[in-house]
């Protein structure tokens, strides 16, 4: 399995078109996450001196929307390249065990999301530190328990929508299925929203977005923090099965 | 050693490969034949656990492919020339296969060495010709240093340098005791480099033997005879219920061996002008065993 990892991140090294997703990735959260924050007079009405410091980190965390997106993508590529005639062929003479491979697969894709999430907090903080302190507006303390769960709550979605893009690759073996599977967990409950009270009541709280927000913003979850991981965890368990059950049964 | 028992595979109402029982020995090179869809490429798919069977088992000494701790070190396999990534050079992909499998990075340099790749080790595989790409899948196989070596056509794309490399290889391979099995449409490579051939047609067991007995076993083997009073030989052949057919100034004997004919044209005072014993070569046993058994015939194009 540490074998199968390492050979995983030499694959990001030793292609340039890899590194250079990854880094775009990390450039345009942080360029996104920017603009929501200087174009508050715009979006909110009020300027920028005018938030308070954990409403200065929560709009440029917004910014790991725009990661989380980038790295499903990444993660469909990825998966599914090694899907692809020839080196599936000798991916699974060296991993003949396709339990083993999918979880192999799943935790490089579980590292990975987790590393590019923390450099990206890191830089969110500094710059948000850098800005706070440039219009006087008091620090920022990264162990301060609400930002810390924020930043938790950042991570994991990142982490969540990752692992439903890599399930949904092994299930529909296609980087555009996998892709547009976790797409459409996202946005389906912007969708659903639309519809009148009694509906979207219901099917809402299946979906993991309140999860997320409950994760992210623990004040607003009423105490549903273990409803919220329950959320996440079963979505997660159940693609991931479906993914493993279709890949271990596939004839290549 | 690999077992086939009734290895069976069916894809929906087709049966690719069915109740197959081969057993691959070791120390030798075996050559995989069969008509186009005849289950070739299947069979190899399934003995490293690509394809699963419908029933029936593959045993590689006593165990399943997958239940081998390093599986590379057991089987190495080319099915497919293509790599992990156009995008890889020939070094970057070796590395990686050996960090997965857990082989030591001597390895790389020696099989790029073994391979003749070591010159272009730096280029991208997307600038390979399919020889060179054939040659870095011999590479990826041989990795492992593994008791079995499995290879889906190695000889496509290969120019004469290569062919005879190969062979070569293979050869070295089974005197090192590794058994080699090689699939290819080239007749005549794996008539150079076998010991044994299989041969399967519509994936059923159509011939397992060493190429020596499928020769003497070939209806394509025949003495070739001519004599001085023809017409008296072709009598006294015929009551010893030899099949003839004339060929040229001579005749095509087939159910008689060539030292029981010159003992009968000697016992009938017949004059031989000339006693050749003809094998045929694999192309002609392979048209001989696979006569009806081939799955895709061109309209208006004869198989024979």
């Amino acid at each position: 399995m540490k074998n199968l990892i390492k050979a995983d991140f030499k694959k990001i090294f030793y292609l340039p078109g890899n590194r250079s997703f990854l880094i775009s990735t990390i450039c345009l959260s942080i360029l996104l996450g920017m603009i929501f924050l200087f174009t508050t007079n715009v979006t909110q009405g009020r300027a920028l001196i005018e938030l308070s410091s954990m409403e200065v980190i929560d709009i440029t965390l917004l910014g790991m929307d725009v990661a989380a997106i980038m790295l499903l993508i990444f993660t469909a590529n990825f998966v599914k390249k090694d899907l692809t005639s020839g080196a599936v062929h000798t991916n699974l003479a060296i991993t003949p065990v396709r339990g083993n491979y999918f979880l192999s697969k799943v935790s490089f894709i579980s590292i990975l999301a987790i590393l590019l999430s923390i450099v990206l907090i890191l830089l969110f903080f500094a710059i948000d530190q850098l800005v706070l302190s440039m219009n006087g507006m008091g620090g920022l303390s990264i162990f301060a328990l609400n930002i810390f769960t924020k930043i938790v709550g950042s991570i994991v979605m990142v982490l969540f929508y990752s692992l439903l893009s890599a399930s949904g690759t092994f299930y529909l073996q296609s980087a555009f299925g996998g892709a547009a599977f976790a797409l459409s967990v996202m946005f389906l409950p912007a969708l659903i929203k639309m519809f009148p009270a009694d509906i979207s009541d219901i099917l809402l709280p299946i979906f993991p977005e309140d999860a997320l927000s409950a994760l992210i913003d623990v004040h607003s979850a009423d105490g549903s923090l273990l409803r919220a991981i329950l959320v996440l965890l079963l979505w997660i368990i159940v693609s991931s099965l479906i993914g493993q059950w279709k890949f271990k049964k596939m004839d290549y | 050693m690999i077992k086939t028992e009734n290895l069976t595979k069916k894809f929906g109402d087709k049966t690719a490969v069915d109740r197959l029982n081969l057993t691959l020995q070791p120390g030798a090179v075996t050559g995989f034949l069969g008509p186009n869809g005849s289950g070739k490429s299947t069979t190899m798919k399934m003995i490293i656990s690509l394809v699963q069977p419908t029933h029936g088992k593959v045993i590689i000494d006593g165990k399943k492919y997958s239940d081998f701790r390093e599986p590379v070190k057991k089987i190495g396999t080319l099915i497919d020339p293509s790599t992990l990534d156009k995008n890889f050079t020939a070094e970057q992909h070796l590395s990686i296969i050996a960090t997965a499998a857990g082989i030591e990075k001597s390895r790389i340099e020696e099989m790029l060495d073994v391979t003749g790749l070591q010159s272009v080790k730096n280029k991208k595989v997307k600038s390979y010709s399919l020889g060179m790409k054939q040659r870095l899948g011999v590479a990826t196989a041989l990795i492992g240093n593994p008791d079995t070596i499995i290879l889906d056509e190695p000889f496509n794309g290969l120019d004469i340098d290569g062919i005879k490399w190969l062979r070569k290889l293979f050869r070295q391979l089974a005197d090192h005791g590794k058994a080699v099995i090689v699939s290819s449409h080239l007749m005549r490579e794996i008539e150079a480099v076998a010991d044994r051939v299989v041969i399967i047609g519509q994936g059923k067991l159509l011939a397992d033997m060493t190429m020596g007995e499928m020769n003497e076993k070939s209806l394509s083997s025949y003495v070739y005879v001519e004599a001085n009073d023809i017409a008296k030989f072709k009598n006294v052949l015929q009551k010893k219920h030899a099949l003839i057919k004339p060929h040229n100034a001579g005749l095509k004997v087939r159910n008689l061996e060539a030292s029981e004919i010159g003992r009968l044209a000697h016992d009938h005072q017949i004059i031989l002008f000339q006693l050749t014993k003809v094998n045929p070569s694999l192309e002609d046993l392979f048209t001989e065993i696979t006569d009806g058994k081939v799955e895709y015939v061109a309209k208006g194009v004869k198989t024979k």
